[in-house]
């Protein structure tokens, strides 16, 4: 015997209830009573009620939030969760997940906590969403091989992107074998690896999968609400397009699809260029080529026009017709200062002359005066003391020459001009 | 089996590229035509390669271990 702790006890009770295998994922219908205000950290506290007997049950914030009506005293619902024990208080209560209103069907509880489940782990994340490629090379289809779906893909790529390969992984859409057969196609879609491609292609040659399913009854989609398929494409490398042909509801595998397609013709739309479009893309290119193009040569015609004309003018002809004009236009008027100069010379030499004729002693000659040399030594005789009288002087009048002989000298001159000879020596004068 | 779809691709982003080159400018004029020249070469390449595509469809085994390649025509 064993005296154990008030918390040991506790515990232990708890562990039991924790680790039972219902009470760890259990659906309760009840009755909402003793529904209390929403407490300050967002949690809900309630209780689920059945005739007498009465159920604690806690809906913490981060589910609350999913509530899509509130809670309302007395409302019958269907709740999810785990049972525990309250250790502080020793009340036994409910852990719930997900609380809706009685009345939905059990697929859509089972949905609603799948839905719940897989968002939580992150399968729907819009971050992860992968964009599709613009050019597909090899286009996977997992759907049945039978059927419209197939047809219907295969007629809109070969309209609009005859360029791709698809590849068909055959699985059934619709019964109990069909999750599996989905996954095993959507895994051997992902290690799909043409045995004759060129080295440098990557493993996964397939660029995207469209995963499709024609019309059917709404039960027919629990298929796709399948945690294995959903799980199996968010494994996908390769991106994943849901075509499940369903318009309003929305299934699980098309939430964790990369794209939601509303019909399988919708989604070989979305997978593949148009070839209309692409055919107008490479005429458009080839327009704006030819524009370019003829753009430039003209610009360079223009460059050529404009160098074409400073070349003429600076071409040599042009400065030779330049130089020329200033040649002549230099000689003009070297001519001019030549002429000009010769003309002042010759006035000044005209001037001398008159001047030197006027100086010259032949004016004075032609007045009667004369020049009288020494004929011995060629002087000039200017004073009579220059020669002795007997001496030879040669007389040079205006016109001719006297060789006279001196026969008397006298000093001075008188001041009318007349010069008194000296007494020794008489001539003819009286 | 060499891709359309790649081809294609590799053809049309050159393309583009050329117009982009001639539409900048500053090229001279042999380097303009020389480019204006590649690019009418791999406008037409592409425009052929529009023309002439067509659907190939492989179905796969899926439960096998060795996949087949049918090329089967158009279901």
């Amino acid at each position: 015997m064993r005296i154990f702790e008030v918390g040991e006890v506790m515990r232990h009770a708890r562990g039991l209830l924790e680790n039972d295998p219902l009470l760890a994922d259990v659906w309760v219908h009840g009755e909402i009573s003793s529904l209390s205000p929403p407490s300050a950290n967002g949690h809900v506290y309630f209780c689920l009620r059945e005739a007498s007997s009465q159920l604690n049950c806690v809906l913490f914030r981060k589910d609350a939030r999913r509530l899509r009506i509130p809670l309302e005293h007395g409302q019958s619902v269907i709740a999810h969760g785990c049972g525990t024990l309250y250790e502080p208080r020793s009340t036994f209560q409910l852990i719930a997940d997900l609380v809706e209103p009685e009345g939905v069907g059990l697929a859509q509880l089972q949905f609603e906590l799948l839905r719940q489940r897989l968002e939580d782990e992150g399968l729907f994340a819009p971050e992860r969403k992968r964009p599709l490629p613009a050019f597909p090379r090899r286009i996977g289809v997992a759907t049945s091989a039978t059927g419209a779906v197939i047809h219907d893909i295969v007629r809109v790529l070969g309209r609009r992107y005859p360029l791709a390969e698809v590849v068909v992984a055959h699985c059934a859409v619709q019964g109990d074998g069909a999750p599996r057969e989905i996954v095993a196609a959507l895994a051997r879609l992902n290690e799909y690896a043409a045995a004759r491609l060129p080295d440098g292609e990557q493993a996964s040659a397939i660029d995207v999968i469209i995963l499709a399913r024609g019309g059917g009854a709404p039960e027919e989609l629990a298929v796709f609400n399948d945690e294995a398929v959903a799980r199996a494409i968010f494994a996908s490398a390769v991106p994943v397009i849901s075509a499940i042909g369903h318009e309003t509801d929305y299934t699980i595998a098309d939430f964790v699809a990369d794209v939601r397609a509303a019909t399988p013709s919708v989604a070989a739309e979305l997978v593949a260029p148009d070839l209309a479009v692409l055919q107008d893309a490479v005429l458009a290119a080839r327009r704006r080529l030819v524009v370019s193009m003829v753009d430039l040569v003209q610009e360079q015609r223009q460059r050529l026009a404009v160098a074409q004309q400073r070349l003429a003018w600076h071409s040599p002809r042009g400065t030779i017709a330049r130089r020329r004009q200033e040649a002549d236009d230099l000689t003009q008027r070297l001519r001019a200062a030549v002429a000009q100069a010769v003309a002042a010379r010759r006035h000044r030499l005209e001037a001398r002359t008159l001047q030197l004729q006027a100086l010259s002693p032949s004016m004075t000659l032609a007045r009667g005066y004369a020049l009288c040399y020494d004929t011995a030594s060629g002087t000039v005789v200017t004073a009579a003391d220059q020669v002795a009288p007997g001496a030879l002087v040669d007389v040079r009048l205006h016109r001719g020459v006297l060789r006279s002989q001196v026969q008397a000298t006298a000093e001075l001159a008188l001041p009318n001009g007349e010069a008194r000879l000296a007494p020794a020596g008489d001539g003819q004068r009286g | 089996m060499a891709s359309e779809a790649t081809e294609f691709e590799a053809a049309f982003q050159e393309l583009e590229e050329c117009v982009a080159v001639l539409e900048e400018g500053g090229l001279t004029l042999e380097a303009a035509l020389a480019r204006f020249e590649q690019g009418m070469r791999l406008s037409s390449r592409c425009a052929a390669i529009l023309d002439e595509a067509e659907l190939r469809i492989t179905r796969l085994q899926v439960d096998a271990d060795a996949e087949e390649d049918d090329d089967e025509p158009a279901f």
